[in-house]
């Protein structure tokens, strides 16, 4: 398993260069001109953006820049802002712990509630509890994020004024943007579990598990839950590496500086160094949650723990049960 | 079948039971109106092709019927004086498993894929008699010792054991809290030939140890033959012929138990063809009220057979036909 961890992380190397390669000729190409940005556009002398020009280093050639890039990256230095002049790399740590808040509380809600609101479809499935909690789902994941983010300002915020509408601070600072970025996924989540849950409890182990006598409560959770987390595990995962980077929407809603508004930000002003770095520590931030899925995915199904232990077991009896998910090399889309 | 008496002590009498599911609106008569008796530490065997209902009986004995299709059950099913059909599903809960438990047909889907074995034999044990966890370990260990799997494979997961071991574990399962009667769900349709007979022996050898009694579910005869006291043979979810396995081997009545027995290959005769009984089995969607199930593939139909059902008819004592023309066939079947 240490094995295995070990040949995961190796791998991500090449796998970040690409995407620093790929990140760094995409913004050298994109049309804008960072020093027209930061000087605007009449009262600038050719002399001025040229000198500007010069002192961020985008005067020289594409080689000459990637390679500067590189070997900076190597030594886990991201450059400077070009419009803040702060370092890159320290700024994104001071942001990543709210980005990172904002991702794990939201992941807990919509665990703690999508699973058993998903478990409760299932036992009831085709009943009017279903009907009403499957509709209610359908509309929660209709919803666009940033369209219930300002609905609960008005409302939290600007009527009943109990909760902030912007900015961080104390644990009443994350309630709405929490919600407001769970809500969809919740409603995801509780779809998969249902379906997940659907199929197990139909099969014969829980046959198997009711005709030991056991109660619902633990065949429910002991036996069949158990074999329906690998689809949960695959979406709480991809939602998990998706809102650390790409909880831009909510970030601006609630105006928190996290990793997601300081990517559009730099963005916007073609800050290049803060664009790259960002976009690689997202990229880097996806290969471990993915490597933390596929590290649960063994945990949760001994069979694919197997395939990871790989051929060290000697009492290797058969292999009929199959699913030997060999677990696919992180691909980060960003 | 008020009138049925074993000389043995009867400590389950199935009475009128009648389970129907639903499927996509129609109503499936799964089976219809069955009565039979076990006799205490005895054998019955309950025959009959794919589909003729002989899975649901046992289910329906033990409640564990799928809730979603399930349309209507009915009848009583009288274990150790208590109808269990009429029992709250608490209380029919502690009868699982610790009196009655059963034996899956597939071992390769019947085990927990992400529990360890023993895990899944201590379970049993630990609910049923009041054990803490380590100690129901220890006796789960002992279980599975006694079924041929050595202790150091205990923490191994099902997808390391072969077809065979699996029904070894099942097999642990269903008998870990000494059941009165265990039922046995066509134990070793899906494994080898070779590994068949094994099984097969482990349970009788079990049985009698432990003095279960058992209702053994088969298509094959020569399993019949081997282990069973008592065969009913179930046709369209009607036990059409019940009595003695030598009832039933010497004297089949009805002329699907007498197709049956010709379906089986003679190696002493030079055959070239089998002799499978004609036609399709009967579609479970109709229900037979007035007329004999297996009139349409019958040899000897005769009209009445589809106007009228045939009665369960004693012919013998305690061998019941139900069938028009019961006597006549026998004669004619005796090769």
């Amino acid at each position: 398993m240490i094995k295995y961890i070990a040949k995961r992380l190796l791998q991500m190397i090449p796998v970040l260069i690409c995407v620093a390669i790929l990140i760094f000729t995409l913004m050298f190409f994109v049309p804008g001109d960072p020093v027209q940005i930061m000087l605007g556009d009449y009262t600038s002398t050719p002399e001025q953006i040229a000198e500007t020009r010069a002192r961020l280093g985008i005067d020289k050639p594409y080689w000459e820049q990637l390679v500067i890039y590189l070997n900076g990256i190597v030594h886990l230095d991201f450059g400077e802002s070009f419009i803040l002049g702060n370092d890159v790399g320290e700024e994104l740590l001071e942001r990543f712990p709210r980005s990172l808040t904002l991702a794990l509380s939201s992941l807990g809600f919509i665990v703690i509630l999508g699973v058993p609101l998903g478990v409760l479809c299932a036992l009831n499935a085709g009943k009017l509890l279903d009907k009403i909690l499957m509709v209610l789902t359908l509309i929660l994941n209709s919803m666009p994020t940033f369209w219930l983010g300002l609905l609960m300002i008005l409302l939290f915020s600007v009527r009943l004024n109990w909760l902030p509408s912007n900015g961080i601070g104390g644990v009443e600072y994350y309630v709405m943007p929490i919600i407001a970025a769970s809500v969809g996924s919740l409603a995801n989540i509780t779809r998969q579990t249902r379906s997940s849950m659907l199929e197990v409890i139909r099969s014969d182990y829980v046959t198997t598990a009711r005709s030991k006598g056991l109660s619902e409560r633990k065949i429910t959770y002991g036996h069949a839950l158990p074999n329906a987390l690998i689809p949960i595990i695959t979406i709480c995962g991809s939602y998990f590496g998706f809102m650390i980077g790409g909880t831009t929407v909510i970030e601006t809603v609630f105006s928190i500086p996290g990793i997601g508004s300081y990517l559009v930000n730099s963005i916007n002003s073609r800050d290049y160094p803060v664009v790259r770095g960002s976009i690689l520590f997202i990229a880097f931030s996806f290969s471990v949650i993915m490597l933390v899925v596929d590290l649960l995915y063994a945990f949760a199904d001994p069979r694919i723990k197997a395939s990871y232990a790989g051929n060290k077991r000697k009492k290797k009896e058969t292999a009929e049960t199959g699913a030997d998910e060999q677990p696919a090399a992180g691909k980060e889309g960003t | 079948m008020a009138e049925t008496t074993l000389e043995k002590k009867t400590f389950l009498s199935v009475e009128n039971l009648l389970v129907q599911y639903k499927l996509s609106g129609e109503t499936v008569y799964a089976v219809n109106n069955v009565s039979f008796t076990v006799a205490k530490g005895t054998t019955l065997g309950l025959v009959g092709e794919t589909g003729a209902g002989k899975t649901t009986i046992a289910k329906a004995i033990l409640r564990i019927l799928p809730d979603h299709s399930l349309k209507g059950i009915s009848g009583s099913v009288v274990f150790d004086g208590k109808d269990l059909l009429k029992l709250p599903e608490t209380e029919m809960r502690s009868y699982r498993g610790k009196n009655i438990s059963m034996i899956f047909q597939d071992p390769m889907t019947a085990l927990n894929p992400v529990k360890t074995v023993v895990d899944q034999i201590a379970e049993g044990i630990a609910l049923h008699q009041n054990m803490n966890k380590a100690n129901a370990r220890i006796k789960a260990i002992e279980m599975l010792e006694t079924v041929g799997i050595s202790a150091d494979r205990a923490d191994e997961y099902p997808h390391q054991f072969s077809g065979g071991m699996k029904q070894r574990v099942v097999i642990a399962i269903a008998l870990a809290c000494n059941p009165d009667l265990l039922i046995a769900d066509e134990p070793t349709t899906a494994l080898d030939v070779t590994i068949q007979a094994q099984v097969l022996d482990l349970i009788s050898s079990l049985q009698q140890k432990l003095g279960t009694s058992m209702i053994l579910i088969t298509h094959d005869l020569g399993v019949v033959a081997g282990t069973c006291d008592a065969v009913a043979v179930v046709y369209a979810g009607e036990i059409i012929e019940y009595g003695s396995k030598e009832d039933i081997f010497d004297h089949p009545m009805h002329p699907y138990t007498v197709g049956l027995f010709g379906a089986l290959p003679d190696l002493k005769k030079n055959v070239n063809r089998l002799s499978p009984i004609v036609g399709l089995p009967p579609d479970p969607t109709v229900a037979y009220t007035d007329s004999c199930p297996f009139a349409e593939r019958c040899p000897h139909v005769a009209p009445q057979c589809r106007e009228k059902k045939p009665h369960n008819a004693e012919v013998s004592q305690g061998h019941f036909v139900r069938c028009h023309l019961a006597g006549e066939i026998a004669g004619k079947a005796a090769p």
